[in-house]
């Protein structure tokens, strides 16, 4: 049946929709969270697509290809903003802008402690390109 | 024919706008010319008034009725003003008294000059004082005449504390307003009690207050409820005793000697302290139908015209003895109005207080600008122990202050003698009377007589302290001491002339008499008949005997043997005090009102400052409490932000679908 | 589905899953979180989607759902920021199956090549070239994980109520239609013989009122409900009486006066039932009755009745991505040109941001 199909779909779409906003509300990488915010437009693309099957015309389709568009230019102006916050702060983390709070407010800090990240091996480095690698003296026993 | 009676408030009103507005400004040092100017055509309306009254018939009055200036409910008040033999009385002395004061005051006032404001401040203040005078007695019902009251009062706060720098004169402007404040409370009762218990219909329904319609009622209301006419004519004497400067509410007068000497001459000699006998002079027809009133209005005007004169006897500041002189003056004044208390006795009572209230509207100023005159050429130095002998040095200042003090002390045949004599003829005339508490008025007149002779003796003393023995003058005054100018001496010589022979050409040839009776006490007292007065000759020379007296006395203990005053003040050292310390009246007064009101207002602004002050600082706390308690939201955090938008989202979305489940 | 309360449970399994699993310094057992995830999605595609038969199409709509909306979680999850944008790739990839089955292909092909090719590989360079220092604290952090959840599930739950009353028979007509047509059909005979065989007797009362009672459990708002409730006891009692009286008679007159109470009957329970809040809900699924076409070229307009295939589906051009051009080009040209404006904007946009205006000067 047609409305069940329908229906279907639509519930995919707002799970999707409803998973980007719990993303985007705890998430605190920047690229997370565009990412999440990402999700919730596939949220919404399904749910036109779907409606457009549903009816029998390509209203949504046309609607749904607008939407990948604007997420197409959000993606690069996010993408050059992104670049330019990374620059100020060192880091995409985007609890480090809070400056617009009222005057007299504490700075919000994480009060729980990280526990120690456990110590990586250090990568194995390769010799710069045109030098010739140090190797050990071969001493001939002749 | 009469002239536009609005137009004799309305020029000095317009005088001091223009004065007000321009003054300081453009007019600067010729800022006295619209006050004087609008005063002197004042006098020449009035004077035209007075020749339009004297032309009408008799129970006619002219009343101009302006505009309704408010009505609501029952209360119905019309600006109207009206013109009779007391008000065109009234008139023409405060106008041209006024209109010469205020020409001294242009010599006096010359140091001001160059303090551009004051000087226009000044002739401002005096322009809207004349204004309010000649409103007040051009009122013809008692809310017109009210409102005219508190602008004289007004006025009279303005210029007593024209110097407001010098606390002593701030505290006396505030000390003149309160203490009549306290007169003006009882006043306006008295007016609305008039005013509901009357009743008194109006053309539009409402009640009004005009003068003949409430005295057309008043022997009705008095027929059926003496109480209440009572009441509200001991309420009306409230006001009266509060602005006339009477016993007890009299203290305020000698403080408001800190004002500028012209102001003491204008306000607080000639004119306004007489508004409550004008008050009381024009309400008679309520009074003369309550004797025990009467009797207590005599009371308080002979009981104060002796504490006046007594304290009069001892101070040595010459502008202070003027001032319980004209306190003493008031009460003779209220003494005259009091003794009204048979018909046959209304016309010469009245006539007897206003003719004391002309003559001396005239020696009083006279003698203020004299006094003026030489503080004007001591320096502002007017203690009287620290010049004397100025007889040669001041020689016109001397003469005329001579004419004034003449007339004070009531040495025939000069102004003063002629009205006191009136009042003390109708006084002992009262005492013949049937009127229960009659035989008091034998007393009362032997107190006017003693305070006469006590009038006598202080002026005089004043007068030979000041201008008799050897010459002696302050540092203040500089090496040469000069007479006065011209423009302050010219006022002195007219004044001085009136102080001589106003009462020759008023009183024994009736003019006034009859003016008042034809024109006011014949449309005032329907149906009586004013009997003819004649002079009583027996009292006419005991009482100029008792004048001579006290000026011979003077003359013996200060020209003759000036150590004499010394001596006796020593031997009677008690009496003396209490003469010096004005009987410690200011003292009993500051204990018992003033310091507990001080405590009082201590203790409310102990409440203001820690109760209301507390409500109103809460009632700011609570939207910056509720901005503190919602300021943490505002943490600069973008995921917040978006959390909060998302919660209230949930929240709507949430409700619509609980909604629809239900 | 039975009752619309029966959503909560999958809701809060996946509330608790989603909460469990948000990175944070002491983190809950990642197994125990995925096992709620899993219990959470099987639940919901058992509760939730329903179809009829086994097909290949509901097959892989069930796998391309569930692998978006696991991948989803995982992207919410997932602390590694590459890893995370790796699921985002994953979720692309089956929105873009769901499209397919959807006979979207343009859009599929459309969307892959934009997000996966284009925006996710750009991405994943400015996070190599951000964090070549390893993940950043940050990433191990979640802000107010709790309130959120809630936020976002509470949402879900909403959504997923409305859906549920828009798919419950929105309409009466379905139900009513067979009995109204018959006796309509009965009503129009001559002889009241005819009208009654027509009809179908007494019979016909009794499958009217097991038909509306049928249809009346399937609705989950009282009052709604309610109205059918009123029109089922006046076929079981009065309306029934009226036609055995009727009967009786053996006239044709009042046989059919006693058909025509029914038919007022029928439209006055059809039209309180279209005047309830939760049929007026419904309705707003079904397309709209008196919107001016916008134009043939985007397929039939809303307002004409779908043409449906064999299978019940709407039916679509045969040549899909032709028609969505003719759709763009054509009914949205305007819009095609506003877009191309925007992305030619933001390519400037871009440029100006991140160009390095301090380095250039030194």
């Amino acid at each position: 049946m047609t409305p069940l199909s329908l229906h279907n779909y639509l519930i995919v779409g707002a799970a999707l929709f409803a998973l980007g906003a719990i993303g985007f509300l705890t998430r605190r990488n920047l690229i997370i969270m565009f990412l999440c915010a990402e999700m919730m437009l596939q949220g919404v693309a399904l749910n036109l697509v779907a409606f457009s099957r549903s009816w029998g015309n390509m209203q949504g389709q046309a609607f749904t290809l607008f939407v990948v568009t604007v997420a197409a230019c959000e993606a690069a102006i996010a993408l050059a903003l992104f670049l330019v916050l990374f620059r100020y702060r060192r880091s995409l983390d985007v609890s480090l802008w809070q400056d617009l709070r009222e005057p007299d407010q504490e700075a919000t800090v994480d009060d729980e402690s990280l526990p120690e990240a456990p110590k990586e091996e250090p990568m194995p480095r390769l010799t710069p390109a045109g030098h010739e690698p140090k190797r050990p003296q071969e001493t001939s026993p002749v | 024919m009469l002239p536009d009676l609005w137009l004799i408030p309305a020029l000095p009103l317009a005088a001091a706008a223009i004065t007000a507005f321009l003054g300081p400004r453009y007019l600067r040092q010729q800022s006295h010319w619209p006050c004087i100017i609008a005063i002197a055509l004042s006098c020449v309306l009035s004077l035209f008034v007075w020749n339009g009254v004297a032309g009408m018939g008799e129970e006619q009055v002219a009343v101009g009725q302006y505009y309704s200036w408010f009505r609501a409910g029952t209360v119905d008040i019309g600006f109207s003003l009206r013109a009779d033999a007391l008000t065109a009385a009234m008139l023409v002395t405060v106008t041209f008294v006024g209109s010469w004061i205020a020409v001294f005051a242009v010599g006096y006032m010359s140091h001001e000059r160059e303090h551009n404001a004051g000087y226009a401040r000044f002739f401002a203040a005096v322009a809207l004082f004349i204004f309010s005078m000649t409103g007040l007695v051009l009122a013809d019902n008692y809310i017109v005449l009210y409102a005219f009251w508190e602008g004289v009062g007004l006025c009279s706060y303005l210029l007593v504390g024209f110097w407001f720098a010098k606390p002593s004169a701030a505290a006396a402007a505030r000390k003149a307003f309160l203490v009549t404040r306290l007169g003006d409370v009882g006043f306006f009762i008295g007016i609305m009690l008039l005013w509901s218990s009357f009743q008194v219909p109006t053309a539009s329904g409402g009640w009004s207050l005009e003068f003949d319609g409430v005295f057309g009622h008043a022997k009705q209301v008095a027929a059926t409820n003496p109480g209440l006419v009572a009441t509200i004519c001991l309420l009306l004497l409230c006001g009266a005793v509060g602005k006339s400067a009477q016993f007890p509410l009299y203290v305020w007068l000698p403080d408001a000697m800190e004002g500028p000497t012209p102001v003491s001459a204008l306000i607080h000699a000639a004119t306004m302290v007489t508004a409550g006998v004008y008050l009381i002079a024009r309400s008679m027809p309520l009074f003369h139908l309550v004797p025990g009133v009467l009797l207590t209005v005599a009371c308080i005007g002979a009981f104060t015209a002796l504490l006046a004169a007594l304290i009069a006897l001892t101070q040595t500041d010459l502008k202070r003895v003027l001032a319980y002189s004209t306190i003493s003056q008031i009460g003779y004044m209220f003494l005259a109005l009091g003794s009204a208390n048979e018909a046959s006795l209304v016309a010469a009572a009245v006539i007897a207080g206003m003719f004391h209230l002309i003559t001396h509207a005239f020696f009083k100023a006279l003698l203020f600008l004299a006094a003026g005159s030489v503080m004007h050429s001591m320096g502002n130095v007017i203690d009287m122990r620290r010049f004397s002998g100025l007889r040669f040095a001041l020689p016109t200042t001397h003469w005329t202050f001579l004419c004034g003090a003449l007339a004070l002390a009531a040495i025939p045949p000069t102004a003063g003698f002629w009205s006191k004599d009136e009042i003390l003829g109708v006084t002992l005339h009262a005492s013949h009377s049937d009127v229960p508490g009659a035989w008091l008025y034998v007393w009362l007149f032997a107190v006017g007589l003693i305070t006469a002779g006590l009038t006598a003796f202080y002026t005089f003393r004043a007068y030979f302290l000041t201008f008799h023995g050897e010459l002696k003058t302050p540092p203040e005054a500089g090496e040469h001491v000069h007479e006065s100018p011209g423009v302050m001496l010219w006022p002195l010589r007219v004044l001085a002339v009136g102080a001589l022979f106003l009462g020759l050409i008023l009183g024994p040839t009736h003019i006034l008499a009859h003016f008042l009776e034809v024109h006011w006490f014949a449309r005032s007292f329907p149906g009586l008949h004013a009997p003819e007065g004649g002079h009583d000759i027996v009292l006419m020379v005991a009482s100029s005997l008792v004048g001579l007296s006290g000026v011979a006395v003077a003359w013996w203990m200060y020209v003759r043997s000036p150590g004499l005053a010394g001596q006796l003040a020593n031997r009677v050292q008690t009496l003396y005090q209490l003469s010096l310390n004005k009987f410690y009246v200011d003292e009993f007064y500051h204990a018992l009102l003033v310091t507990p009101m001080n405590m009082l207002a201590r203790v409310g602004r102990v409440f203001d400052t820690y109760v209301v002050d507390s409500l109103v600082d809460l009632v700011g706390h609570i939207p910056r409490l509720g901005g503190q308690l919602l300021r943490p939201i505002q943490n600069g955090l973008v995921q917040f932000y978006a959390l909060a938008m998302m919660l209230g989202m949930t929240v709507f979305l949430g409700a619509l679908v609980l909604r629809m489940v239900r | 589905m039975t009752t619309p309360w029966a959503i909560v449970w999958p809701l809060a399994l996946g509330a608790i899953a989603i909460y469990m699993l948000l990175p944070r310094p002491k983190p809950f057992p990642t197994l125990i979180g995925g096992a709620t995830a899993g219990a959470a999605l099987l639940l919901a595609g058992f509760l939730l989607i329903r179809t009829e038969a086994i097909s290949p199409e509901n097959v892989l709509f069930y796998c391309f759902s569930g692998i978006a909306l696991a991948a989803g979680g995982s992207l919410v999850t997932q602390q590694k920021p590459a890893y995370a944008a790796l699921s985002f790739a994953l979720v692309v990839l089956s929105t873009c199956g769901l499209f397919l089955l959807q006979a979207a292909p343009f859009l599929m092909a459309a969307t892959i090549i934009i997000y996966a090719g284009a925006i996710i590989v750009t991405f994943l360079f400015v996070l190599m070239l951000s964090q070549q220092d390893g993940p950043s604290d940050a990433d191990d952090r979640s802000r107010e994980p709790l309130l959120s959840t809630i936020a976002g599930f509470v949402l879900l739950g909403a959504l997923l109520y409305v859906l549920s009353i828009s798919i419950t028979a929105p309409s009466v007509d379905p139900a009513f239609a067979p009995f109204l047509e018959r006796a309509r059909a009965a009503a129009k005979e001559e002889t009241p013989e005819q009208i009654a065989s027509t009809l179908g007797g007494t019979k016909f009362f009794q499958e009217f009122e097991k038909a509306v009672y049928e249809f009346r459990e399937t609705i989950n708002d009282k009052q709604a409900a309610a109205g059918l409730e009123t029109f089922r006891e006046q076929l079981e009692g009065e309306l029934r009486g009226d036609w055995q009286k009727a009967e009786t008679t053996r006239e044709a007159a009042p046989m059919r006066a006693a058909l025509t109470k029914v038919d007022e009957a029928a439209a006055q329970a059809r039209q309180a039932f279209a005047a309830s809040a939760f049929a007026r809900t419904a309705q707003a699924m079904q397309p709209p009755a008196d919107t001016l076409p916008l134009s043939p070229f985007s397929g039939p307009p809303s307002n004409r009745p779908i043409a449906r295939d064999a299978r019940g589906d709407a039916a679509l051009p045969a040549a899909n991505v032709e028609a969505l051009g003719r759709s763009l080009y054509t009914d949205f040209l305007l819009a095609v040109e506003l877009g191309g404006t925007l992305l030619l904007v933001a390519t400037v946009g871009a440029i100006a941001i991140a160009t390095r205006h301090g380095e250039r000067q030194s």
